[in-house]
């Protein structure tokens, strides 16, 4: 493999293999079942000592809140997939719930002016990404880490660092209200979901995506716009975060700065996963049970009573599983061809 | 080889930060209230130092090729435990002690989960920021603690000569740096791992070993910069290191862009960490807005990483 070796910002490995499923035994797939059996476990304990963790309104209200991951975790999938990394994505959402909310309740804007705006103003973030990885062939950790950093600084510096409180109300139905008694929240997601496992898994541009990340020299030889694909992962990437962060500050009914921040980890971790448990193939589905995952351990942990430190140690030890599996399988993938 | 003429091009790639930096002093030193004067210049230096110190640490790590990024949390968590068990009274020699196992604890742990078990070191001293973290806030409560006891304040903020001692640190850690990595064989050992470990591998030198080593010692000095931090401030605020965090990162790659382009090197990160202080002072005596700052940061980032990797001419990608 090619890569540049002389640039000191290389980072990772330089792993060869195509992921290839089903056939390989071995440490990886032992971590890919373990995640199973650890969540199988963890929830009937969780169960047996919390009992309304089943309950109807607490399973609604984990998959409401699966539901609004769910996109931003889509995005960071589809970026992770060619290769990239998106740093940026809470602080893109944050900034689409802030303008969106900005708009509506601050200078009376209705409510579709609004949010076409929040998801257009993240959509073109999204394409400020690609073109610094694209044209500048920064790397996209650096790249990001610079943009979250803009928009930190840009949000506090617009809103002055107050919340918007005063939203309209059919605003608020966006995030808690239900149609046919299912959350607003899930049939987004619903639909969100199906275009991007369509997107991904049947139309060309999608299964070029994933050869990219999977092996960029095999897509140059074989004539793929590399370029141009990776410029359209950040671009639905900055898209599907702003569905997050204006759907987050709907269920809230308020908008704040820093809304978006934890997005980041929780979508890198939710891909992560998706990326592991069909050990590479069908992300999007993947991701979804991943963001499910995440979700259910959370809110476990809360009903248990853990506080916040214990929250991130969590999240921490199934962030470094998902990175473990993913790196075993990839290299048992890479022995074997 | 023959050597290439030089172009005006080449000199922007490889000086292109060093022209910023000082057009920038000449641009604050007329516009600025009270840019150039001594006492500004002092502050910038003291400011810079932690920054510089952590940022030494890394550009070992980038130097050989990986990257390191757990100083964000051994810096936080190195803090609270100096303010937490000075305040429980315990003598400063065991608290140093305890610091620096601190950063040898996490270093090691870096170095086995990079070099060991192979992981991506993105990723790996990623979790191991998170989990400094964690610690960080279990152990302090997510309190800041205050030092108040002048004598140990004194060992970074007391004045010898005409500088604070945390300066003369960061240039004794400069020197030692710069010393160890262009004057003895270790050094260029670890300057040919970033270039090509294969062929590091093919002489005969125990890579993995020197890598094991560079994460290491890099630990200690971000245990360093922490303590030193630390004694900066006065006592132990939580998350310093998320604060430090981009700058540490900017200070690097800004120094990329100064004397070698698009490879990390250590004069060029002094420059860059100073670089970074003194827009910010320029920027503030200019009358921005505190908000500004990680605008102009994030941004700063951008263009010097852009300086140096718009040449490179291919996507570089992120591998897990």
């Amino acid at each position: 493999m090619s890569r540049s070796n002389s640039n000191a910002t290389s980072l990772g490995h330089q792993d060869n293999g195509e992921i290839e499923s089903g056939s390989q035994k071995g440490s990886s797939s032992l971590i890919r079942y373990g995640i199973f059996v650890i969540f199988g476990i963890f929830y009937v304990i969780v169960t047996i000592l919390r009992p309304s963790f089943l309950s109807l309104g607490n399973l609604y209200d984990i998959f409401t809140e699966m539901s609004i991951i769910s996109f931003v975790s889509f995005g960071e999938a589809i970026v992770i997939a060619a290769g990239g990394l998106d740093l940026s994505v809470g602080n893109v959402a944050g900034a689409a719930a802030m303008l969106a909310c900005h708009l509506m309740s601050n200078l009376g804007y209705d409510i579709y002016t609004s949010l076409a705006a929040g998801v257009a103003i993240a959509t073109l973030i999204g394409l400020g990404n690609g073109l610094m990885v694209t044209r500048l062939h920064m790397n996209s950790l650096i790249a990001t880490l610079g943009t979250m950093f803009v928009l930190v600084g840009f949000l506090y510096g617009v809103t002055g660092g107050v919340s918007v409180h005063i939203i309209p109300e059919n605003f608020e139905y966006l995030g808690n209200g239900t149609l046919f008694s299912i959350p607003i929240p899930m049939f987004v997601m619903a639909v969100v979901f199906v275009l991007a496992y369509l997107f991904v898994e049947k139309t060309s541009y999608g299964r070029n995506i994933t050869m990219i990340g999977g092996n960029i020299e095999a897509c140059r030889l074989s004539g793929v716009n590399i370029k141009k694909l990776t410029l359209l992962t950040f671009v639905i990437c900055g898209f599907l975060s702003s569905f997050s962060g204006i759907l987050l500050a709907a269920r809230q009914a308020v908008g704040n700065v820093d809304l978006g921040e934890r997005f980041l980890l929780e979508a890198f971790i939710a891909a992560m996963l998706g990326t592991v448990i069909f050990n590479g193939k069908n992300i999007i589905t993947g991701t979804l049970i991943g963001a499910i995952f995440l979700t259910s351990m959370l809110n476990g942990l809360t009903l248990l009573g853990a506080g916040p430190q214990w929250m991130y140690l969590a999240q921490g030890a199934l962030l470094l599983i998902a990175i473990m599996a993913n790196y075993y399988s990839k290299r048992s993938a890479a022995k074997i061809t | 080889m023959q050597k290439q003429p030089i172009t005006p091009k080449d000199i922007i790639n490889n000086y292109g930060a060093t022209f910023a930096f000082v057009i920038a002093i000449i641009f604050f030193s007329f516009t600025s209230m009270g840019f150039f004067s001594g006492q500004n210049l002092q502050n910038i230096l003291v400011q810079s130092t932690s920054l510089g110190i952590c940022a030494f640490g890394l550009t070992i790590v980038l130097i050989s090729g990986e990257i390191d990024l757990s100083y964000a949390g051994v810096i936080g968590l190195v803090g609270a435990v100096l303010a937490g068990m000075l305040k429980e009274g315990h003598s400063i020699g065991l608290t140093t002690l305890v610091c620096m196992a601190i950063g040898l604890g996490t270093g090691l742990l870096n170095a086995i989960l990079i070099v060991v078990l192979n992981l991506p070191s993105f990723l790996a001293s990623v979790a191991v920021m998170f989990i400094c973290m964690g610690a960080e806030r279990i152990y302090n409560q997510g309190i800041t603690t205050w030092i108040r006891d002048p004598e140990i304040l004194s060992i970074v903020q007391a004045q010898v000569g005409p500088l604070p001692a945390g300066v003369l640190y960061l240039f004794v850690l400069f020197i030692l740096c710069w010393f160890l990595l262009t004057q003895t064989r270790a050094g260029q050992y670890i300057q040919a791992l970033g270039d090509n470990i294969d062929a590091v591998k093919e002489v005969g030198v125990r890579a993995q070993l020197i890598k094991f080593m560079i994460f290491v010692v890099a630990g200690l000095i971000f245990a360093f910069a922490g303590y030193v931090e630390t004694l900066r401030i006065g006592g132990a605020v939580m998350y310093a290191g998320k604060q430090l965090m981009l700058s540490v990162l900017a200070a690097c790659f800004l120094g990329t862009a100064t004397f070698k382009a698009g490879k990390a090197n250590f004069p060029g990160t002094l420059i860059g960490a100073f670089f970074l202080y003194t827009l910010l002072s320029g920027f503030t005596g200019l009358g921005m807005k505190f908000y500004l700052v990680p605008v102009a940061q994030g941004l700063i980032l951008i263009i010097s990483v852009a300086i140096s990797s718009v040449r490179r001419g291919k996507i570089e990608q992120v591998q897990f």
